[in-house]
């Protein structure tokens, strides 16, 4: 039987004792009563009650306040109290029409209303916001009325009583309950199909899950948007031709006549009327592509409410930039990395009010989320005045996971021991079982930006707070460049990075050079044809060209074997399969139709650092060196650690073609690696391996998934190969250490040697 | 179906064809050995791959990380019975993880 779906009579004695026996739950605070409702409401069959009394039944258990969620509830009993809506009065063709200009309209509304309720939060004191709110929820009311679209009606009309209330009684309560109100109107406009319906149940399920409400914009104008940009883009490109050849004609036509020479300079008249036009409008289109990050950050606030009424805490979600603007594809991908920042914050790094209270601090926590351009990308910042990563916690979620000693554990650095939260190795369970910290789903993010071709670091101080630093490069757009050569190939950087463009001695950046003097200053070096392997063309001469440029830490010198010049350019993102690579920030396509490689500043300061013409130390030559070859990066850096703590010395090959270029460069005493790799296996890696003469006898432990008698059938397909050892994934610590000093001549052994 | 290191692969992708005429290939210093370069292709930049030794064709495959080109052998004549798939989706992603390392 299912009241709700035809007997009235029925369901209105079903629903009148439910009405009864709500108003016992919330006064008495009855936890039994709520056990009741929630069967009541599975027989009355309406899907969102029956959620609803469940969220108050559990809110009970769990020793909350039950009176929001209650209001919630009352407001459905109500709704479904209330006669049925009239018979249209609309064509029923008609009617379609109508609500589709309607539901564009509604999408605008509701962007108003969600800067608005920001606005309000801001400033709860202040009335006019209040009115404004009530404005905007009155005016979607009434459209939604006309259509009949009676649920999302009643939706706006139920916030609207909670508003009224809230304008009076200035409750923060109730100004939460019309936040958590927010999603419901999305859900209903159709922007959040996926969301269960019922408030706040349905963003606590929505936190559950991890999903996020996509934005405020249909799918076939996001198209149309993509397809006019790129037309857009092919008139830049266009352009650059035309240039090209109008330098061209004009160098075949110094000598000509006085007239050719006119019309040329109205032709050049001409392309720069175009380059205006053209500049203008890919802008403009990129900024109607564009969301501002106060309207992005309206639907991320009530996962932040949602989740610090869960946890009993007080925060407030602060934007700073917030009328910067984001592009919109990027501000979808963003959304589940952001939720899983936010809702750590909350969780685990935000203290409850007594603690905070007890630390001197404001008994409201505040998470702040701030956009800035940099010119070539996107910083967005996610902060938090919390605890802090708890460190010891760390230190025994990576000694639980077998991956140090607690010796090592205790030696490792501030810095890299943050960086083993973005490691998929360490264990979530781990980490939520005992840290006080953060840690959930870290890899989860860094995985998710770097599929948007960005990266995520985190600095945290213990009492202090944490913050997460996210970069992404800008979406397909025209950026002033400037185009340099390296060996015979054409880059490009973002010429807002550019501070200098000077000329020094070629033998002030002579291999083993760390720094070079530019002007008064003193700078680190990036020597580029070492670094990307690009030899000189020949008779450079004795002067090199060095590009001062500004990076996120610090300014850096990079050499350079020409300069071409300034350039606007059309950036291309790279392609999914490259996001994050380094130190690339996207491409561009010449003229000539040929793809061009455009720097990511901040991540080639970072390569020069460790760049071996520029910092790094040289090896001592004590330890034993072991190559680890594993495209897997968390398993190849979990070796490498243990590795490392051990006292060798350690490189990393992340495939097999790059072990056998670094064992041809270098020698090594021993290689571990990974049998099942992409591209080049494992087995046929060591075949090759093996067939080299001077490696031959070069040890070998091999990595697995599989169990040791499987590896061993695999690998006797190959004859050649011989190994050392095999070792069986999840990684322990004590029997790789024991398997490779075991696979090692002594260190005394005078017939040691390494391959 | 192509040749790769002279042993024939089925490539699963039934839009997957042949490429004449592909503007040049740009290197890209640091990547994975497994990337060739980048190349344009309807205005879009695409990944060029190279799974084996040959690279005496290039293939256009459609995979769940966008468009890729493929460097292998001969392409040969269509027989599909007993012959080993090649997972280029697999490789992609592969290639994804190394980029990310």
């Amino acid at each position: 039987m299912n009241p709700a779906g035809g007997d009235r009579g029925l369901l209105e004695v079903f629903l009148d004792e439910a009405v009864a026996l709500l108003a016992r739950v919330i006064s008495e605070r009855d936890a039994q009563g709520a056990a009741e409702l929630v069967e009541l409401t599975g027989v009355i069959g309406d899907a969102e009650l029956a959620e609803l009394a469940a969220g108050l039944s559990a809110a009970l258990e769990q020793g909350l306040d039950p009176s929001q969620v209650g209001k919630l509830v009352q407001q459905k009993l109500a709704a479904i109290l209330a006669p049925p809506p009239p018979p249209s009065s609309w064509d029923p063709a008609e009617l379609a029409e109508m609500r589709a200009f309607f539901l564009v309209e509604a999408r605008t509304h509701l962007a108003a209303i969600e800067q608005a309720f920001l606005a309000m939060k801001a400033d709860p004191a202040a009335q006019a916001p209040y009115d404004a709110l009530f404005r905007k929820i009155h005016t979607l009311k009434g459209s939604a009325g006309s259509v009949d679209l009676h649920a999302l009606s009643g939706t706006a009309h139920r916030l609207e009583d909670l508003l009224s209330q809230a304008r009076t009684s200035r409750d923060v309560a109730l100004v939460e309950a019309v936040g958590a109100g927010l999603p419901e109107l999305r859900r209903l406009i159709g922007l959040d199909p996926e969301a269960a319906p019922g408030v706040p149940g349905a963003w606590m399920g929505a936190l559950r899950s991890g999903s996020v409400p996509a934005l405020g914009v249909m799918p076939i104008e996001a198209l149309r948007m993509d397809e006019l940009l790129d037309v857009a883009s092919e008139l830049v490109l266009d352009r650059t031709r035309i240039e090209r050849r109008l330098r061209s004609v004009e160098e075949l036509t110094q000598l000509g006549p006085d007239e050719l020479r006119a019309q040329i300079a109205e032709l050049g008249t001409d392309v720069a009327t175009l380059a205006r036009t053209s500049r203008r409008l890919n802008e403009r289109l990129r900024r109607l592509r564009a969301v501002e990050l106060s309207a992005f950050a309206a639907r991320l606030e009530p996962v932040v409410l949602s989740a610090a009424h869960r946890e009993r805490k007080r925060v407030r979600l602060v934007t700073r930039g917030a009328s910067e603007e984001i592009d919109q594809r990027l501000a979808d991908g963003l959304g589940e990395p952001l939720l899983h920042l936010l809702r750590n914050a909350v969780v685990h790094g935000v203290e409850l009010p007594a603690v905070r209270r007890a630390a001197g601090k404001p008994e409201v926590a505040t998470i702040t989320l701030s956009l800035r351009q940099t010119g070539d990308g996107l910083e967005l910042d996610v902060a938090d005045d919390g605890a802090g990563v708890d460190r010891d916690a760390v230190r025994r979620a990576l000694v639980l996971a077998e991956r140090l000693t607690a010796e090592e554990a205790a030696a490792l650095a501030p810095d890299a021991l943050l960086a083993t939260l973005f490691q998929p190795g360490i264990s979530t369970r781990a980490l939520t079982d005992d840290l006080a910290g953060r840690g959930v789903g870290l890899d989860a993010v860094a995985d998710a930006i770097a599929r948007l071709g960005g990266d995520v670091t985190m600095e945290s101080t213990a009492g202090v707070g944490s913050r997460f630093s996210i970069r992404l490069p800008v979406e397909s757009r025209v950026l002033e460049a400037l185009l340099f050569k390296v060996g015979d190939q054409l880059f490009a950087v973002p010429s807002a990075r550019v501070e200098e463009v000077a000329e020094i001695d070629k033998e002030h950046v002579s291999p083993g050079a760390v720094s070079v003097r530019v002007g008064e200053e003193q700078l680190p070096l990036v020597r580029l044809g070492a670094l990307l392997r690009l030899p000189p063309p020949p008779g450079l001469g004795d002067r090199r060209t060095a590009l001062v440029l500004h990076a996120r830490e610090h300014r850096f010198a990079a050499t350079c074997d020409r300069v071409i010049g300034p350039r606007e350019i059309v950036v291309r993102r790279m392609p999914p399969a490259l996001g994050g690579i380094s130190p690339w920030a996207g491409a561009t396509i010449s003229g000539a139709g040929k793809v061009q490689l455009i720097f990511d500043v901040d991540a080639l300061a970072l390569l020069g650092e460790g760049a071996p013409a520029v910092s790094r130390p040289a090896q001592p030559a004590g330890p034993r060196r072991i190559l680890v070859v594993d495209d897997r990066r968390s398993t190849r850096d979990a070796v490498a650690l243990v590795l490392e703590h051990a006292g060798f010395t350690v490189e990393r090959a992340p495939d097999g073609w790059e072990a056998l270029e670094r064992l041809t460069d270098r020698p090594f005493d021993l290689v571990v690696c990974r049998l099942e790799q992409e591209g080049l296996s494992g087995e046929a890696f060591l075949s090759r391996l093996h067939g080299a003469a001077h490696l031959r006898a070069l040890p070998v432990l091999v990595l697995t998934d599989l169990d040791e008698s499987a590896a061993r059938a695999r690998l006797a397909q190959e004859p050649s190969v011989r190994v050392e050892a095999i070792i069986t994934l999840p990684l322990r610590r004590r029997p790789l250490l024991d398997a490779i000093l075991a696979a090692l001549p002594p260190a005394a052994d005078p017939t040691s040697r390494s391959y | 179906m192509v040749e790769l290191d002279g042993r024939p692969r089925r490539i699963a992708d039934p839009r997957a064809r042949p490429l004449d005429g592909l503007a040049a290939v740009t290197p890209v210093p640091l990547a994975p050995a497994l990337l060739v370069g980048l190349a344009q292709l309807d205005g879009e930049v695409l990944p060029v791959l190279r799974p084996c030794e040959d690279s005496l064709t290039r293939i256009l495959v459609h995979t769940v990380l966008g468009r890729v080109i493929l460097e292998c052998g001969r392409v040969l004549a269509e027989s599909t019975a007993g012959v080993e798939p090649l997972d280029v989706d697999a490789l992609v992603e592969g290639l994804r993880h190394k980029v990310r390392g």
